[in-house]
Parts: structure tokens; C-alpha cells; sequence
């Protein structure tokens, strides 16, 4: 596939790319709607010794080039696909461990199913293939829930909405001030962040579990809002070759709120697949 | 009763699993709640259905990653429904080993409207900012397509006009003076007055069968050539499209002695003959390049994938349901150097085998009148595998 960003240098800065480990087996965590690749921190020093550890941001998140943010290209997750496939291109990876939080799940197995070269596994934290409930499937939300999410993260944009304007964001003057910006939401631009959440939300891959092929490993929280119990036994049931693992972690976020027991099982996995 | 509970705010406090510790009265009253029925419980209950996602999806990785989030709205939900806006502050502290995530709450209700109002405003300028903007865009690059439309126009008109001259010429032209050639090499040869050497007929011979090479060349430039000839698209099963492939294939090379193992096929739309010769070439390929040592198996998958249709616009994005074939043999392959080679007109791997090198260049030349994307991994000894990706809808086709 062709892509302005086939030079990897530009994909390393684009992604804001990071790579640490001293191992060779590559990894590659994929953050989730609402945050950067920041939100890997407690995990990762687990795997430092053993793999080679790649961390990135998607197109419009954390410090990645906004320059590259493309409307088109974002408005559903093959855009955010072809982030991860352009990553592991420039960076020539071969069967990667691929963690994903959240709707980065999806994104995941979008990527295996396109380019199943790439990967030897998929490690799925909180999946959800289908947000909204739709006949015969209970996702977990109505669209209006949805629009009334859009709306407290409009609300919570109000305020400094007066720094968003481009020219300042280009003001290389006040690097201190996209900075903070960054940190406090993870992403810069409300509009980029409403676009990601319209397309996480409102996506529906649910015929496309059944054709990826890479073995993977569903970890499902207990008491999850965003990806309840049903939905993991859904992914379950439509991923052949997936192991499901139900948290004592509850929330959407184990890798933050519950590190020691996300690590344990990410690690009884791979020695299982893999080997110690 | 302290101070504490008579604030005029909300105060809790919780735990990373979100395990509410204490409370004051104030919060507890607003939710129409006592501070026990508060306390053990998950925050989570507390917030409205929308609120819990961004709790989940930013308001906890805020706390978690930066120890602290201001200002901060969030709903509230009463006891019986009721929804309560609220700008909150928390921060995180470890206290006696255990991390708490202390948090206050301002009820914003009439600011609520007035920021609605501001919101809507901003949302509206913004819309028409963006609509201007999106407007003048589209004009610009409408120009700039246009422009390039009529360069491309004019060329694809040129090569259009070199190609009808071209298809003339070796139909017409080239077949008059070949056929000459032939008939008077015969005449040379049948001549019984002749006076030739020995040395000579053997030169004469080998002009002809030079000549019958340049004939089978010719015929298959014009086979090349006349593919593009079909206009008319349909859909098409693709299942009963590879059958005839096949049927066709065995007969060509009186060889039916192997096995084909087929995944379920979609319909797609395309040109129907141009589809049947490409799954021809495909098997025929694959009997003539079978290895003898082994049964020849042909495995054709399928998966249908989102793919961007804009393969040579840059910066578009498109995507769109492809059906993604693959078309294995376990022949006698080739080397990996060869991958893009093989598909070139009258290129051939193994100089000596029979045929002009036309097969898989045709496949490709069918591929890209479909606007598809073809290519082959093969290994000496092991097979091929041809991945052909075609769209299922017409509207992508060029011309």
C-alpha cells in the first residue's frame, strides 16, 4: 500500500516512536481513545529484559506530528491500522506481540488480518468489537450515550477552546504551551479528539473477528463499563484461537489501575506460547 | 456535625479501583444519599452513563499518569435520576502507603447554561469557519484536478491513438510480410530445381521456424491487446468463474490430474471473460510449472478487508470493501528476485519451456482494469502464492 510516510524516519517522527528493551522479540503497545503511549508506563518495565519494546502515538494524540492529521484518513480505524502497519514497515518488525488497549484492540486485529505477516500475537486489553447495541448484540451503549460523551469532552475543552487556533499551535515560541496542552488530555485538538471518538464508538468490525487468524489473548476486567463481561465472551466466541482471561481488576484500565496482575497474565501467556 | 460535612461543596476520596473511602455530608445530600450509603461503594455509581466513560477513558488516566486533574466537568447522578453538573479537582496522594485520590466538587448549574450557550456559539462559528475553509479548499483543488485531468486527457488520448496504430500494425501490417516470408521459404524449399546446399536448407529451416516464432509473438501481442476490448461489467460469481478457469486450463494442457481446494467465493463486479482469463493463466501456469515429483495442489482463499482506493492521489483516503484472493500452488516456484520480473511481457524464467511469456503479465494487466493490486511470494521448490486484491464495486474502475 502507498503512503507519504513510506521513509521511516518520517513514520518514527510521525508516530512519535519509541523504542527501549534489550531484548530482540518486538512488542508493540498501542494506546487506547483518551490518552498517549504515557499510559504503558507501569507495565513496560516488566518486559524490558526480554523484548524489544516499541511504544508510539497515533496521529493526532500525544506528541505525534499534527501536521500529518488527515481527516480522510482518520474518520474510521483502517486509518489507525494503516498507522500501526506504516510502523511496523519502517521499522522492518516481523512477529510482533502486539498489546492493545481498547479500541486499540480492534486496530490490532484490523492489522493482523490485513497484513498477517507481521504479527505472532495479539494481546487485547478491555476489546470491544461493537460499542453501540444493535439487534441480536448488547454492546453496552445507545447513540445518545454516546453524543452526551461528545459533549462532556466539548465541555471539558471550553476551557482553554482560545489556544486551539493553529497559528498558536505553531508558535514555536511558546513550546511550553502545546506541551502542557498535550499532557493534560493527550491530544491538542478537540476536533481530533471528537473524530477518534466517533470512530471508536461508532464502529462496528464485528465480521471481522471470525477471519483474523493470529492467536490471541482477551483480557476482560471484571465490571468493565466500556467492555462488559458479554462483550469479552463475544470476542471470545468470534476470535478462533483466543485465550480469554476475566480480571480481578476492575474498570477499563488494568495496565494503570492494576499493573502486578495485567503483567502476570500477559506473562503466563507468552510462556505459554512462547516459552520462558 | 464539623465543618468538613457542612462545606459548601462536595468532597470523596477513593482508592485506584475506584472504591469510594469517605465522603462529606454536603456530597452525599446533593445525591440524595447518607455519607454510609456513599462509602465502599464505586465512584462509578455516582456519574452519569457518560460521565463513567470519561471517568474511563480520561479523568482516571489524568489522575493516574499526572497525580492531579483541575477543573474537570463531570455529571453527577441523583439518587433518583436527576443529573447534577459539577466541575471537580482531584489529586493523588499516598497516604500511610495507600494512594488516595482526593477530589471536590463545585455544582456549576447556572454556568453550565451559560457555557452552553457559549458552546453552541463557538460550535456554530466554527462550523462556518471550517465550511468557508473546506469550500475554498474544495475549489482549489477542483482547479488543480482539473487541470491535471485535461494533461492526463491528452496523453491517455495520444497513447490511446498509438495503441489503435500499434493493434493495426500487427494485425495488418506485420501479418502480410510474416506470412510472405513463411510462404516463400516453402516455395525455396519445395523448388525442385533447386541447387541449394545442404548447408543452405538448414538456414532456410531456420528462418522459418523464426518466422513462426514471430507469428506466435504477434498473435500474442494482439491477444495482449484485445483483452481491453470487453466493456460491459457484471456481476460476477466468482465460484462458477474459476470452474470454467479450470475446465478450460485441463483442456489446454490435456491435464487434469490434480486437485483444487476452493474457499467459498463472493460475487464481485467486474468483467466477466477478463476474470475467466485471469484464473486461466493462474492454472495454467500452475500445471505447467508443476513440480513431477508431487501431486499438484491448488489452494484458492479469500477474505474481503477495507482497503484505501486512492493508490496514486496522495494525502486521499478511501476505504473500501476488497476482496482479497489467494491463489497457492505447490509447483516447482522460483526465487524471490523473480516477483517482479515474472509479470512482464514475454519475460520468462526458464527460457527453454514453451509459450511467449504472456500468462502473468495478462493476469496483471486484468488486475489493473479491475483497479487491483497483484503480487506473488515463491520459493524454489516450494510453490507460488499469488495475493490479488480487487474491489467489489465497479465505481473504482479506471476508464
Amino acid at each position: 500500500m502507498l503512503t507519504n510516510y513510506s521513509v521511516k524516519e518520517n513514520v518514527i517522527t510521525r508516530n512519535n516512536v519509541t523504542t527501549l528493551g534489550s531484548g530482540s522479540k518486538p512488542m508493540l503497545f498501542a494506546h487506547g481513545f483518551g490518552c498517549d503511549q504515557n499510559m504503558w508506563r507501569f507495565i513496560t518495565t516488566a518486559f524490558e529484559n526480554h523484548y524489544k519494546i516499541i511504544l508510539f502515538d497515533y496521529v493526532g494524540a500525544g506528541k505525534s506530528d499534527l501536521r500529518a492529521y488527515n481527516r480522510e484518513r482518520y474518520s474510521d480505524l483502517n486509518g489507525y491500522t494503516q498507522d500501526v502497519l506504516d510502523i511496523c514497515e519502517a521499522l522492518d518488525l516481523k512477529d510482533v506481540i502486539f498489546v492493545g488497549h481498547s479500541v486499540s484492540s480492534i486496530i490490532g486485529a484490523l492489522a493482523a488480518l490485513k497484513k498477517p505477516q507481521y504479527f505472532s500475537d495479539l494481546i487485547l486489553i478491555g476489546p470491544s468489537p461493537c460499542y453501540i447495541n444493535e439487534a441480536g448484540y448488547s454492546g453496552g451503549f445507545e447513540r445518545k450515550d454516546i453524543e452526551e460523551l461528545l459533549d462532556t469532552m466539548d465541555k471539558n475543552y471550553i476551557g482553554w477552546a482560545n489556544f486551539m487556533a493553529p497559528a498558536i499551535m505553531k508558535n514555536t515560541d511558546k513550546p511550553e504551551l502545546a506541551q502542557e496542552l498535550t499532557e493534560s488530555f493527550c491530544s491538542t485538538d478537540p476536533q481530533i479528539a471528537r473524530q477518534f471518538a466517533t470512530a471508536t464508538f461508532f464502529s462496528d468490525n464485528r465480521k471481522d473477528l471470525p477471519k483474523v487468524k493470529t492467536p490471541s489473548l482477551i483480557m476482560q476486567c471484571s465490571d468493565d463499563l466500556i467492555a462488559p463481561y458479554a462483550v469479552g465472551e463475544y470476542m471470545h466466541a468470534h476470535l478462533a484461537g483466543s485465550t480469554l482471561k476475566i480480571m480481578k481488576a476492575t474498570g477499563h484500565c488494568p495496565h494503570m489501575s492494576h499493573p502486578e496482575e495485567t503483567i502476570a497474565l500477559m506473562q503466563a501467556y507468552l510462556e505459554e506460547r512462547h516459552g520462558a | 456535625m464539623n465543618a468538613f460535612d457542612l462545606l459548601p461543596c462536595g468532597y470523596l476520596s477513593f482508592r485506584d479501583d475506584g472504591i469510594i473511602t469517605s465522603c462529606n455530608r454536603s456530597l452525599a445530600a446533593w445525591l440524595g444519599y447518607s455519607k454510609n450509603d456513599v462509602t465502599g461503594e464505586s465512584i462509578e455509581k455516582l456519574f452519569t452513563l457518560a460521565t463513567r466513560i470519561f471517568y474511563n477513558t480520561h479523568f482516571f488516566p489524568l489522575i493516574k499518569l499526572h497525580a492531579k486533574a483541575h477543573e474537570i466537568f463531570l455529571s453527577l447522578k441523583h439518587k433518583n435520576g436527576g443529573e447534577i453538573p459539577v466541575l471537580a479537582n482531584a489529586e493523588r496522594t499516598v497516604t500511610n502507603g495507600m494512594n488516595i485520590i482526593h477530589c471536590v466538587f463545585m455544582q456549576v448549574q447556572q454556568r453550565k447554561k451559560y457555557e452552553q450557550e457559549i458552546l453552541d456559539a463557538k460550535r456554530d462559528a466554527e462550523k462556518a469557519l471550517s465550511e468557508n475553509k473546506h469550500l475554498h479548499d474544495l475549489t482549489e483543488s477542483l482547479e488543480q484536478h482539473a487541470i491535471q485531468l485535461e494533461k492526463q486527457y491528452r496523453s491517455q488520448l495520444a497513447v490511446n491513438e498509438n495503441l489503435v496504430q500499434f493493434n493495426k500494425l500487427i494485425s495488418h501490417d506485420l501479418q502480410e510480410p510474416i506470412r510472405k516470408i513463411q510462404l516463400f521459404v516453402d516455395l525455396m524449399m519445395l523448388d525442385k530445381d533447386s541447387t541449394l546446399s545442404d548447408r543452405s536448407k538448414t538456414l532456410a529451416s531456420k528462418v522459418d521456424t523464426a518466422a513462426k516464432k514471430l507469428k506466435s509473438i504477434t498473435a500474442s501481442l494482439q491477444r495482449y491487446i484485445v483483452v481491453d476490448s470487453e466493456r460491459t461489467h457484471t456481476q460476477v460469481d466468482l465460484n462458477a468463474v474459476i470452474s470454467n478457469a479450470r475446465a478450460s486450463a485441463s483442456s489446454n494442457r490435456s491435464f487434469d490430474d490434480f486437485d483444487m481446494v476452493v474457499a467459498p467465493m463472493p460475487l464481485i463486479e467486474g468483467y466477466k471473460n477478463q476474470l475467466e482469463l485471469m484464473f486461466f493463466h493462474l492454472i495454467d501456469n500452475a500445471i505447467q510449472f508443476r513440480d513431477p515429483e508431487r501431486r499438484l495442489v491448488i489452494t484458492i482463499e479469500c477474505i474481503i478487508v477495507d482497503e484505501n482506493i486512492f493508490r496514486i492521489s496522495k494525502e486521499r483516503y478511501k476505504y473500501t470493501e476488497h476482496v482479497k484472493i489467494s491463489f497457492t500452488d505447490n509447483g516447482t516456484g522460483f526465487s524471490a528476485q523473480y516477483k517482479d520480473y515474472v509479470f512482464e511481457l514475454f519475460k520468462k524464467i526458464d527460457g527453454t519451456s514453451p509459450g511467449a511469456g504472456i500468462g502473468l503479465s495478462l493476469v496483471k494487466k486484468i488486475v489493473n482494469n479491475h483497479a487491483g493490486d497483484i503480487a506473488v511470494e515463491a520459493a524454489p521448490g516450494k510453490g507460488a502464492t499469488f495475493v490479488i486484491q480487487l474491489p467489489l464495486s465497479i465505481q473504482w474502475f479506471p476508464g
